[in-house]
């Protein structure tokens, strides 16, 4: 999949939408958003990888679940991550992340703050599942 | 988002004052400050939307305010000030304080000009630029180790480990802490992000600058300020960090289940609420003081730590600089606070997101050397454009608040698109002003026609009688983040 996402216009913040074959994929694909959105990660390495698990009750906290997990541990171990693997069952996601050191590199786009519940959307659509989600910056 | 259409209609009261009627679920009306050309952007985006969303908010008095600098936020609009009664079930939404709890704008005058300035520019700037951390991540100047002590007791932790004069407490909202800062409330992720971050900028729209008062409009309020004409005045803008945004993000995730066991639906979940007496309510009132505490220290340190820079690149001692603190002011905070309501005295919770606390002449939480001219309130500019000192005046309509900066005008990628960050540092260098970039490709995002016309919005805030202009102050050296 080589477009991955598309930005959503937004006065102050940033916003995207994205979709996947099922959950997992699509929120692996708002991930991976949300550092392309900061780093050209067509040059990042995935050489630091990470497992962690989110739980939550609904799909659109599962989405803001992981995402800030990912924002948090990017910015306290100074790592850009670019590849994303999403298993998920039950509303239990498995995330593998992988990148490479952030000290030193270029960002391309202002660096995130926070994942906003702001027109957050997160649910399936005909035959896929579809999430719009605003970045606070 | 051109071509919008918000959910309500509005009808324009006066010149300066617009009404979004109350209809569904709304329960006030919604009320913005703006001249004509000041509400052109707000009509297209969902900033009007977003005004008559935060008038479902329980327990909401008044009406859903916004100022002259009003866009779209997420949640509450930027610019967006809610008032709720808090015996009377008024809620405390994270959402109205926003993921940078207490940010906010510091400004000191100085004795030294404009000519100053030049004559020693290379070097001050050499020597900011060294010294002001910015840009993501890590690299406050404080230590780590001073954490739970700024958390508890805000600038004074920082006063007491060395940094900054007393009197600077003394010009700072709140004196530089916030009540109630409990350190244990931050989560250990909270304190991982912000940590290593106590004393520095951040990115984004933050910034240090170095300007020079252009033109003073009160000469009485300018001199109790501090402000002289062609003098050189240095204005800080960043917040709370990483420790803000996780505790904001901690925050949310306890809102959702913690509303629906108060029976509580609101149009957004962003605008996610709990009674601010409840436990919930008070825990959060707790967490985001211990938070705005962070940010009150960072401001703090950041001014010490400039008052060093020029003191190196002149080689003269801080004391002789004469770089004191004007004010400083929290633009991104909930505060209990009594206000007249139908005639009657109130406890409110007064959310100001993107709005600028702007109490008026005699108020009793004002310093004493600036009780009888009003509050001072900081409008930072665009980088390229003037930043403004207004001062708080008596009968401000709207819970004593006014604007907090120019307001968003384009989007990140729109301002992208119209030109490089090369050509924007150009611009500014072309007109007279150094600049500093965390990062140079960054700077597009943030380039001055990104933004509305500040200079209109300081206007309109006296036209509307929020606050009076003082002092506009025009930039000749950025340090952004």
């Amino acid at each position: 999949m080589t477009h991955r996402y598309d930005i959503v216009e937004h006065t102050a913040d940033t916003g995207i939408e994205t979709r996947g074959n099922t959950l997992a994929e699509a929120i692996g694909n708002a991930a991976f958003a949300l550092f392309d959105l900061m780093y050209d990660l067509s040059s990042v390495p995935a050489t630091m990888p990470v497992t962690f698990e989110s739980a939550a009750d609904s799909p659109p906290d599962l989405l803001v679940d992981v995402l800030s997990e990912l924002l948090l541990r990017s910015e306290t171990n100074d790592v850009v991550f670019s590849e994303f693997r999403v298993h998920e069952a039950g509303m239990c996601a498995t995330v593998e992340a992988a990148g490479a050191p952030s000290v030193g590199r270029e960002l391309r786009g202002t660096p995130i703050k926070a994942v906003t519940y702001h027109r957050l959307r997160c649910e399936p659509a005909r035959d896929q599942w579809e999430i719009r989600v605003i970045f606070d910056v | 988002m051109a071509g919008h259409h918000p959910l309500m209609e509005l009808e324009r009261t006066s010149d300066y004052e617009w009404t979004v009627p109350r209809s569904g679920g709304m329960r006030v009306p919604g009320v913005v400050f703006a001249s004509e050309s000041l509400m052109v952007k707000a009509r297209e985006d969902r900033a009007v939307d977003q005004v008559a969303n935060v008038a479902h908010l329980p327990g909401i008095v008044g009406a859903s305010y916004a100022m002259p600098d009003i866009h779209w936020g997420y949640g509450f609009p930027i610019g967006g000030v809610a008032a709720t009664d808090i015996d009377d079930g008024g809620v405390i939404s994270p959402g109205g304080v926003g993921f940078d709890i207490c940010c906010g704008v510091r400004l000191l005058s100085s004795h030294l000009t404009g000519p100053d300035f030049a004559k020693h520019a290379h070097r001050i700037m050499a020597e900011l630029d060294t010294r002001i951390p910015r840009g993501a991540g890590k690299g406050g100047i404080a230590l780590r180790g001073l954490l739970d002590s700024v958390l508890e007791h805000g600038a004074r932790a920082a006063l007491d480990a060395g940094y900054g004069t007393k009197r600077d407490l003394d010009r700072c909202e709140e004196r530089g802490t916030s009540a109630g800062g409990r350190p244990e409330l931050v989560s250990p992720e909270a304190r991982q992000r912000g940590g290593g971050q106590i004393g520095s900028l951040g990115a984004g729209n933050h910034f240090l600058e170095v300007q020079v008062v252009d033109r003073i409009f009160d000469a009485g309020a300018a001199e109790a300020f501090g402000l002289r004409p062609g003098t050189l005045t240095v204005m800080i803008h960043c917040g709370s960090r990483g420790l803000g945004h996780q505790t904001c993000q901690d925050q949310l995730k306890l809102m959702g289940p913690a509303m629906a066991r108060h029976s509580i639906t609101v149009p957004d979940r962003q605008l996610a609420c709990v009674p601010t007496v409840s436990r919930e309510g008070q825990a959060y009132l707790s967490a985001m003081a211990t938070a705005a505490n962070f940010a009150w220290a960072n401001r703090h340190i950041l001014a010490h730590e400039a008052r060093e820079a020029f003191s190196a690149a002149l080689r003269t001692a801080p004391a002789d600089l004469g770089l004191d603190l004007v004010f400083d002011v929290a633009h991104n905070l909930a505060k209990l606070e009594m206000h007249l309501v139908a005639g009657q005295p109130r406890n409110l919770c007064v959310h100001r997101k993107g709005a600028t606390r702007a109490f008026g002449p005699g108020h009793a939480d004002l310093p004493d050397d600036l009780r009888g001219v009003g509050q001072p309130v900081l409008v930072p500019g665009s980088m390229g454009t003037a930043s403004w000192v207004l001062r708080g005046v008596a009968d401000n309509p709207a819970f004593a608040s006014a604007a907090h900066g120019a307001g968003r005008l384009m989007s990140r990628s729109a301002a992208k698109q119209r030109a490089s960050g090369r050509d924007v540092r150009k611009d500014l260098e072309t007109a007279g002003i150094a600049i500093r970039p965390g990062s140079v490709r960054l700077l597009a995002e943030e380039a001055p026609y990104a933004y509305k016309d500040v200079d209109e919005v300081a206007r309109v805030c006296e036209a509307a009688g929020l606050a009076d202009r003082v002092a506009r102050l025009r930039p000749i050296g950025v340090v952004k983040g």
